[in-house]
């Protein structure tokens, strides 16, 4: 009978045993497959960034000959359905527009600056994005035309100096956002003349029409192989036979304020091709060698001048032509051989290689998007391939090391991804890991010492009742959403820190040096037994009026200080003075106390725990033999409980790595580089949070954001990984229970 | 009226600062505005999904809305004015306000999806004011000086700017070096100040990006040697708008609307909401009678008490064409 109810019993017993295991192993399995779900998810989603750009060829079409020789010929796509059509220029001033996919005509129109001189043919045709062109006549007139889904417009028109009779090699024409035109012609004989025409209404509500005209008088005129101007007509760029490239700045009236030369290769190979990249800065020079590199004007001593800021892939032959995409940094360059090469300007990174087999390619055109290229042969036939890029702008480079970014002086690390259409996105992510480990290392400094300390005295030193009050407090403190932490350190704290900049970096010599006295006099008072009897747990309450004397001690100094050393201000001296660290209000000083609010309370939590179960046993051995309780708790209790007490620093690190609102909130999120505890950063969380909703889905930006949480995943993954293995091996050597 | 309080950080801090952001702004009263009249059959419900400087005027629009018409439900929500296209392409919400033009991009995956672009209405003005402390004897700034103050490319050619001295602060100012407060990038000001200020250049690393207006204010508020850009309807009296000049050879002009109607005010700009609407095809009638209503003589007094600026007579009667 008895026999019989224990085996049931156990049974139950043996069976709940079971269903637990279960339970449990299926719950951990649970737990690590969705985590695996999770990275696999936010690594699918930056996969992207790093594949390969694709270019497929549509089958070839040729040009139906009819209403005259083709002079230039566009590509657009559709964004839906997947047309893609052709526009052609013809020398007679008529477009007509092909579909590439069917290879038939679609509608034709004139252009309507023909109409009034027939007799001229159009010579050359420059695209300027936007559906912008400069069109070049043969009587040497040039226009600027807009072309739009059904019509064209002819925006301004220029005739050429009726005066000069020398055949004209390039000219053409531009508008800036304040209505100025600015035509520039190269004649023959090496003659540069560029017009500047302004419209303005005056006054009275009258057309005023100034006209200026420059002829750029200039020894290496005569040996210009090729030229281009940015779309407003303020700079003029030219490149040499002799391996020269010239800047001319031109002021608002259309004079030449600021010639610049450089001697672009020093082999004195020819310029053969110029173009400038979207934006306007960077000018893109092609060489008779086949070499393309990138120039900007840098500045240097307050000077502006063309400095190369990239070197892109080389050609095999003479490069002939050179496209920019409308889209981002990105240019098509077209060698003597018919061959065409796609690179990125900012990430240098080679692209695609496309080329005609049959005949060289007269001309490439890029649509709009980016998503189409098109090259024309001589005898009409005209290719065109689909382009799907990716993400050309990142690289390894552009991620994590240096790049030379138009407009700036020198390469750098920079993150700054929004901003205009023509604006060179920069996604370096070294400022962002660098400032995840900045916070996290001031937030430690303050935490760690705090909270093991803390946790040391109440576990140890300090009477049970004293500890079971503490202790919840303490634990009460991480029930504060961190959303109101952030808003208190930005919004309150900061300006009290600042106010108190001099008296808080005082405390930390008042706050020892009061210490130290007071325990000099205290070995004094320990003769007699009421201060004996404070030892015993009550420590604390005759520490707490000398640290407030310490306190006291900094603020009265403060004033003092600041005028006798400090000249009256402190945080001019820490600018200005031999450290020269500007003061920042957001800074981490700042990061260390908001962060430290949110892992003091972990850290201490656990490391109390770990301090509390090293068993009484071994205390009561250590001091029957006489040792004293600091004694035996640094060579009894702590080796004991140091796996637990590492594990909360590590614990503690994790909470501190992936902490978001604080920091978003408190810190500028200045994307530094900088160790210096007294101004900001930026973390990866916090660049998460701010950035996200900026990005379109299944944008580079996007991904790269992605990509910042695989790289905070990798970063607290490895640290634990690490801190586990830490603790293993102390486990074995200190765990004696 | 339902307010939906997203977890965004630039929804909780304006959240907090609501009452400090609408300052009254006096602007003349036009009459050729006309007012709003009522229509029978009105009902539905509409989101609003987009720009955080428009937040505050959406609500209070969609407020005085749902008093004409009370079985109308409409929620309000703004993270900035990225998020208006995305939410307008899936159909997630019918308005879509933004303090900025959409990109090319933005237009492409709208057109995308819909086939047509998106309709763009301007509904108020804005004046995007840069905010000193208000101890800060600073008379004013050229641009060419704000881009050497903000910028690290310097596009308008100014010199490095980093001390308070070299703006022509004197005394104990003139050494305390600048403190720079910004918004961060999904907000319409940072582009607008970013294209119209730095002429697209690069912002300084230094500049603290703040998740909301209000919270600009507020940091440059709590720091004498702050500096920073936020729209003119969030001005309190801790801070100081400072006059700006075009260029050296201008005059100084006061953040006022009248400066940004009459053009002499280099930074004013045009707020917007898009609405996908079908060429030659009437608009969904909630969303119409919603727009008619803030162009209305009641919308824009509206817009005028939250400190934005009133359209002119002419363009709100363009805008009232584009929606037939």
């Amino acid at each position: 009978m008895d026999d019989g109810l224990k085996t049931s019993s156990t049974r139950t017993a043996k069976r709940r045993d079971v269903a637990a295991r279960w339970i449990i192993t299926l719950g951990g399995v649970t737990v690590i497959a969705s985590v695996a779900a999770i990275l696999a998810l936010i690594v699918g989603v930056t996969i992207p960034l790093f594949q390969g750009p694709r270019a497929d060829a549509i089958p070839t079409v040729t040009l139906a000959p009819s209403n005259g020789k083709p002079i230039y010929t566009a590509v657009d796509c559709a964004l839906s359905g997947g047309g893609m059509i052709a526009t052609v220029w013809s020398d007679r001033g008529a477009i007509a527009r092909v579909d590439l996919l069917s290879g038939k005509p679609l509608e034709r129109q004139r252009l309507s600056g023909v109409e009034k001189h027939p007799k001229h043919r159009l010579q050359h045709v420059e695209p300027l994005g936007r559906g912008r062109y400069s069109l070049l006549w043969s009587d040497g007139a040039t226009s600027l035309v807009e072309v739009a889904a059904f019509d064209v417009r002819q925006l301004a028109a220029m005739p050429a100096d009726p005066s000069i009779k020398t055949p004209i090699v390039q000219a053409f024409l531009r508008r800036s956002d304040s209505d100025a035109f600015t035509q520039a012609v190269r004649y023959a004989d090496g003659r540069i003349v560029v017009t500047r025409r302004i419209d303005a209404e005056t006054a009275a509500g009258e057309q005023d029409t100034q006209t200026h005209r420059t002829v750029l008088h200039d020894q290496l005129v005569s040996r210009i192989a090729a030229m281009t101007m940015d779309r407003a007509g303020a700079a003029l760029y030219a490149g040499t036979s002799d391996g020269r490239l010239i800047r001319w700045q031109f002021d608002d009236a259309g004079e030449p304020s600021h010639r610049e030369v450089v001697r672009a290769f020093s082999d004195g190979r020819a310029v053969t091709a110029l173009t400038l990249a979207l934006g306007d800065v960077s000018l893109v020079v092609g060489d008779r060698a086949g070499g393309l590199s990138v120039w900007a004007p840098v500045a240097a001593d307050g000077v502006q001048k063309l400095h190369r800021i990239h070197r892109l892939r080389s050609h095999d032959g003479a490069i002939e032509r050179i496209v920019a995409c409308e889209r981002n940094k990105t240019v098509a360059s077209l060698d003597a051989r018919g061959i065409v090469h796609l690179d990125d300007l900012t990430s240098e990174r080679a692209l695609i290689s496309v080329g005609s087999e049959s005949s060289p390619l007269q001309q490439i055109a890029m649509s709009p998007r980016g998503d189409a290229l098109l090259g024309r042969e001589s005898s009409g036939r005209v290719i065109a391939w689909r382009l799907d890029l990716g993400s050309p702008e990142i690289s390894l480079n552009t991620l994590f090391g240096r790049v030379f970014y138009e407009g700036y002086n020198k390469p750098e690390y920079a993150w700054q991804t929004t901003g205009g259409e023509e604006f060179e996105p920069k996604f370096s992510l070294t400022p962002l890991l660098f400032g995840t480990l900045k916070g996290t290392f001031y937030a430690m400094l303050l935490a760690v010492p705090l909270s093991l300390f803390g946790a040391m005295y109440v576990s140890y030193f300090t009477t049970p009742a004293f500890r079971r009050a503490i202790k919840p407090a303490v634990e009460l403190m991480a029930t504060v959403p961190s959303v109101v932490i952030g808003f208190m350190a930005a919004l309150w704290l900061a300006p009290i820190l600042e106010r108190w900049a001099l008296t808080f970096c005082l405390s930390f010599v008042t706050l020892p040096v009061v210490m130290i006295a007071f325990m000099a006099i205290w070995q004094g008072l320990r003769r007699f037994d009421v201060a004996r009897r404070v030892e015993n747990g009550y420590e604390f309450l005759v520490v707490l009026p000398v640290l407030v004397v310490g306190a006291a001690l900094a603020v009265g100094l403060s004033g003092p200080i600041e005028t006798w050393l400090f000249d009256g201000h402190f945080r001019r001296w820490l600018f200005e003075g031999p450290l020269g660290l500007p003061f920042d209000q957001r800074n981490c000083i700042l990061i260390a106390f908001g962060l430290g609010f949110t892992v003091i309370p972990i850290i201490f939590s656990i490391a109390e725990d770990s301090l509390s179960n090293v068993p009484y046993s071994m205390t009561a051995a250590s001091m029957a033999v006489g040792a004293s309780r600091w004694q035996t708790l640094w060579r009894v209790v702590l080796p004991s409980a140091s796996p637990g007490i590492f594990a909360a620093a590590m614990i503690g690190f994790g909470r501190a790595v992936g902490e978001t609102m604080i920091v978003l909130m408190a810190t500028g999120n200045t994307p530094i580089m900088d160790w210096s505890p007294l101004n900001g950063m930026r973390t990866l969380s916090a660049n998460i949070a701010v950035e996200i909703p900026e990005a379109p889905v299944g944008g580079t930006l996007y991904r790269v954001l992605f990509l910042c949480a695989v790289l905070l995943f990798l970063l607290t993954f490895t640290v634990n990984t690490a801190a586990e293995l830490v603790r293993q091996r102390l486990r074995k050597r200190f765990g004696r229970f | 009226m339902r307010r939906t309080w997203t977890f965004g950080p630039a929804t909780v801090v304006l959240g907090v600062f609501f009452g400090l952001a609408a300052s009254a702004w006096t602007q003349a009263e036009d009459a050729t505005v006309v007012p709003y009249e009522k229509v029978s059959g009105v009902d539905g419900s509409l989101n609003s999904i987009g720009s955080d400087t428009l937040n505050n005027l959406m609500t209070y629009w969609a407020e005085a809305f749902n008093r004409l018409y009370p079985n109308v439900k409409i929620q309000v929500e703004g993270k900035g004015s990225a998020t208006a296209p995305p939410a307008l392409a899936a159909g997630t919400a019918q308005l879509g306000p933004m303090s900025r033009r959409m990109k090319p991009e933005e237009e492409d995956a709208f057109e995308k999806k819909h086939g047509f672009r998106p309709t763009r209405i301007s509904v108020a003005l804005d004046c995007l004011a840069i905010y000193v402390h208000k101890d800060n004897p600073l008379k004013g700034l050229t641009l060419a000086q704000a881009d050497g103050v903000f910028s690290k490319t310097r596009r308008r050619g100014g010199s490095e700017i980093n001390r308070w001295g070299q703006v022509g602060l004197e005394n104990r100012w003139a050494a305390m070096p600048i403190s720079l407060y910004g918004r961060n990038s999904a907000s319409g000001t940072y582009a607008y100040f970013k294209e119209h200020v730095l002429n697209k250049g690069d912002y300084k690393d230094t500049v603290k990006e703040q998740p909301g207006s209000a919270a600009v204010v507020n940091g440059v508020a709590g720091d004498r040697a702050g500096i920073g850009y936020s729209g003119i309807g969030y001005r309190t009296s801790e801070v100081r708008a400072i006059p700006l000049a075009k260029d050296a050879n201008s005059p100084m002009v006061e953040p006022a609307f009248d400066n940004v109607l009459n053009g002499k005010y280099p930074l004013g700009r045009t707020l917007y909401i898009y609405v996908a609407k079908r060429p030659n095809e009437p608009m969904p009638k909630l969303v119409e009678e919603f727009l008619k209503f803030v162009l209305s003589a009641e919308g824009q007094q509206i817009v005028i008490k939250d400190g934005y600026g009133r359209l002119p007579a002419q363009v709100v009667a363009r805008q009232l064409e584009l929606l037939k």
